[in-house]
């Protein structure tokens, strides 16, 4: 693949996705490398070149070098001296191991060849207290859960399970004035490095290799922890050059193993990376997942919020309405219960005057008592409640005493022929009024500023289930927005008429009980069919 | 009951046992009432017959109650109208009395209340205020109004105060008293007569802004001195003027 039209990974802002696919891409770079070093160089290289941030498009990554330990007696004759030099004398044994530099990529040109390297190309490792006095590698070292006696010692009798338990991500977060980072002016400082991070662990049961990148970008804590498999697909990407020759000119260093034996310590380490690699990766996806839950959980509870607000706004739409509706049957029982007294007062009391009049104020404090419970179990939560049976022709009633008064007064005209009371369905009542008021609602909307707008109510009982139709004198609803009417959030209303919730709050309902929701596009007017079960499952 | 005697009501309201049983109360003490159930019925009963009070109410479909008074203005300035309010209201109760209507009533309402207040409608109409005497002290009522004014005409047109059928609204860089207050007041003129206006008041609306804002506040007139029901009727009572109380 191109480098101008491969994909490019924001290491500021990797996702799990982003995660898996830099992981395989690693596991896969160093296909043709020949030796160590060409494969240290494919890496950096990559980690380079294809790190960048996603809004400024520049390399993430200032600098990016590949370290690992080598015998000094493996090193090439210059690199032997340089180390020399550093420990002022020349080593007295042969098992002094050096952290070597075998790859280099960065935006100084000086930094894309090892050779060119001044202070770090071979850094002996002698002691404990000559490892102490360099901080960035005892704290690299430290950080990636490697014994540094392990190093410096390289015991043989040092088993795998070492190297299988020590890989890991190398993170200091703030570069700036960080202990562990001693060229503060002449690097960190000029270059603007925010973070600094690397992967790295034991290669052999007695080498470490680490990747040091120095970023540009801030690199959190919990940023840094989803690059372990990032680690573990490097170390799985080097095994094959582990035991292999250092340089490409350089000479086949004795591994220790005979060769049929190497060959099953390369199959174990491999296959015993890969295990980590399963396992990290599992454990980074299960820790992924718990987020993705809980930010679903919190979306679920702001959606519950939304359904009362949805309510409420509907609430408020109505209120001005229901007011009128109220006071119309107090002003009468008040007025006609002056009139009872008076009548009863009089001589001789005129007792069928009164009679007739009780019989008003009844039908009236019914009228209101139906509007009031329309209200109560409109307005609460009703998600909880059982399944009851009832009477469809009583919830559309109670529904009807909510928006009719407000249909009337806009001159929008109401049908609706009683349905037979005997029709009943299993339902939460409250709920099915929440939907039909959403439904009468959106068509006394669409209708109200046109001549002789009507909304019409009408029931069609079947053999398991009962069809509800709403439909307006609406023109139906425009083509290229029907797709969309049951999404949340989409309404053609203006800013502060609709929460865009209705329908798709109705759809939600209307599938909890078992039913459907949908658009009769065969209409010429806007019509809507509900058709729910006569019965719940279960009952 | 004078007041009823061979008055004809008319009652508007859609709610039909309702406007029936306001009937029943005006037909009981004297009055004709006849009812409509929607602002165009109400119309053309108006066109038809001679009205001498109607009592709307505002939300009806077919020809609401607000609609129903601005054609009632146009028709004749002077005829009483009393408007039925609920608690949402489609109308400010500045506006109502600033169209026309001489009187507002909250649904729910008292039927004493009613009665009082159509009789009061009609008298006003034909300018019968109560005779005001200038006994009372106007600082010792404690809420008055009592402002200082240049002359009647540059008040009216700088907007200082507005007059109208059966009220007036005045503005002052002072508090002004608070709605439903009962208050007696006195218009002082520097120059050209009338030298003052005299009388007592409820107070309808009240505006209250933050100082050097001023404040204003709508007064209907319960009674006036002789001069100042005059000078009132000279300024309304041959004009369009539909304003029972003007708004500021």
């Amino acid at each position: 693949m191109d480098a101008a039209e491969a994909k490019s990974y924001d290491i500021a802002r990797l996702t799990l996705r982003g995660m898996i696919e830099c992981g395989n891409e690693l596991r896969n770079s160093c296909k043709n490398a020949r030796c160590f070093e060409e494969a240290a160089a494919e890496i950096v290289s990559f980690l380079y070149e294809r790190m960048a941030n996603a809004e400024t498009s520049q390399h993430s990554f200032v600098l990016a070098r590949f370290y690992k330990t080598c015998l000094f007696r493996d090193l090439p004759f210059e690199l032997q001296e340089f180390a020399a030099r550093l420990v002022d004398s020349k080593p007295e044994s042969d098992s002094l191991r050096c952290l070597t530099l075998l790859g280099s990529r960065g935006e100084e040109p000086d930094w894309n060849d090892i050779r060119k390297s001044r202070g770090h190309r071979a850094i002996p490792l002698p002691s404990d207290e000559f490892v102490g006095r360099l901080p960035m590698i005892s704290n690299l070292i430290n950080q990636l859960g490697i014994d540094v006696k392990t190093i410096i010692h390289g015991r043989n009798d040092i088993i795998l399970d070492h190297e299988e338990k020590t890989f890991g991500v190398f993170h200091i977060p703030e570069a700036g004035g960080s202990p562990y980072i001693p060229a503060q002016d002449g690097f960190i400082k000029p270059f603007g490095i925010r973070s600094v991070i690397g992967f790295g662990g034991m290669i052999t049961a007695k080498d470490m290799f680490a990747v040091i990148l120095f970023s540009k970008d801030h690199i959190s804590k919990a940023r840094a922890d989803l690059l372990a498999p990032l680690a573990l697909s490097i170390k799985n990407a080097l095994i094959p050059f582990a035991y292999g020759r250092l340089f490409k000119n350089g000479n086949q260093p004795h591994a220790g193993y005979f060769n049929d034996t190497l060959e099953v310590v390369k199959l174990h380490s491999k296959l015993a990376t890969t295990e980590q690699l399963l396992c990290t990766s599992e454990r980074i996806a299960l820790e992924q997942f718990e987020k993705l839950e809980t930010n679903l959980n919190k979306l679920k509870s702001a959606e519950e919020t939304l359904v009362q607000c949805d309510k409420f706004a509907a609430l408020g739409e109505m209120a001005g309405g229901i007011a009128h509706e109220i006071n119309n049957p107090v002003s009468i029982i008040h007025t006609l219960s002056g009139q009872i007294s008076e009548a009863l007062a009089s001589s001789p009391a005129d007792i069928e005057f009164a009679k007739s009049r009780i019989a008003d104020i009844e039908n009236q404090s019914l009228r209101i008592s139906r509007i009031i419970s329309g209200l109560r179990s409109f307005s609460r939560d009703a998600s909880g409640d059982r399944f009851v049976k009832a009477g469809l022709d009583a919830i559309i009633n109670e529904t009807l005493s909510l928006c009719s008064s407000r249909f009337k007064h806009n001159k929008v005209e109401t049908r609706y022929s009683a349905c037979n009371e005997q029709v009943k369905i299993e339902c939460r009542p409250s709920e099915i009024i929440q939907v039909l008021l959403n439904l009468l609602n959106n068509a006394f909307d669409a209708v109200v500023a046109t001549e002789g707008g009507w909304i019409d109510i009408s029931v069609a009982p079947g053999m398991n289930k009962v069809v509800i139709s709403i439909s307006d004198s609406g023109n139906g609803i425009p083509e290229q927005v029907v797709g969309r009417i049951f999404q949340p959030f989409f309404t053609t209303k203006p800013v502060g008429k609709g929460t865009g919730l209705g329908l798709s709050i109705s759809k939600g309902i209307v599938e909890t009980h078992g039913g459907t929701i949908s658009l009769d596009r065969k209409c010429l007017n806007t019509k809507f069919d509900i058709s729910l079960p006569f019965k719940q499952p279960g009952s | 009951m004078t007041d009823s005697l061979n008055r004809t009501i008319l009652i508007v309201d859609d709610e039909k046992l309702l406007r029936e049983a306001i009937a029943y109360e005006f037909n009981k003490r004297g009055f004709r009432a006849l009812t409509a159930g929607s602002g165009n019925e109400a119309y053309g009963i108006i066109e038809r017959e001679k009205i001498d009070v109607v009592l709307t109410d505002v939300r009806m479909p077919d020809g609401d109650g607000i609609g129903l008074l601005s054609r009632i203005k146009k028709l004749d300035a002077a005829m009483p109208v009393v408007v039925f309010i609920t608690a949402f209201t489609d109308i400010t109760i500045e506006d109502a009395y600033n169209m026309g209507a001489c009187a507002i009533i909250c649904k729910p309402f008292d039927r004493k209340e009613l009665q009082s207040t159509v009789a009061r409608a009609i008298r006003v109409a034909s300018g019968a205020w109560d005779d005001f005497q200038a006994t009372e002290d106007i600082n010792s009522a404690g809420t008055g109004v009592d402002l200082l004014l240049d002359d009647l005409e540059s008040s009216i047109n700088g907007r200082v105060i507005g007059i109208g059928r059966g009220g007036m609204f005045v503005t002052s860089d002072r508090p002004l008293p608070e709605i439903q207050s009962r208050i007696r007041f006195r218009l002082r003129f520097n120059h050209k007569p009338p030298d003052e206006f005299n009388g007592t008041g409820v107070v309808r609306w009240s505006r209250s802004a933050p100082p050097p804002l001023p404040s204003s506040c709508g007064i209907e007139f319960i009674a006036l001195d002789r001069k100042t029901a005059e000078a009132v009727q000279a300024l309304t009572g041959h004009s369009k003027t539909a304003a029972f109380i003007p708004k500021a």
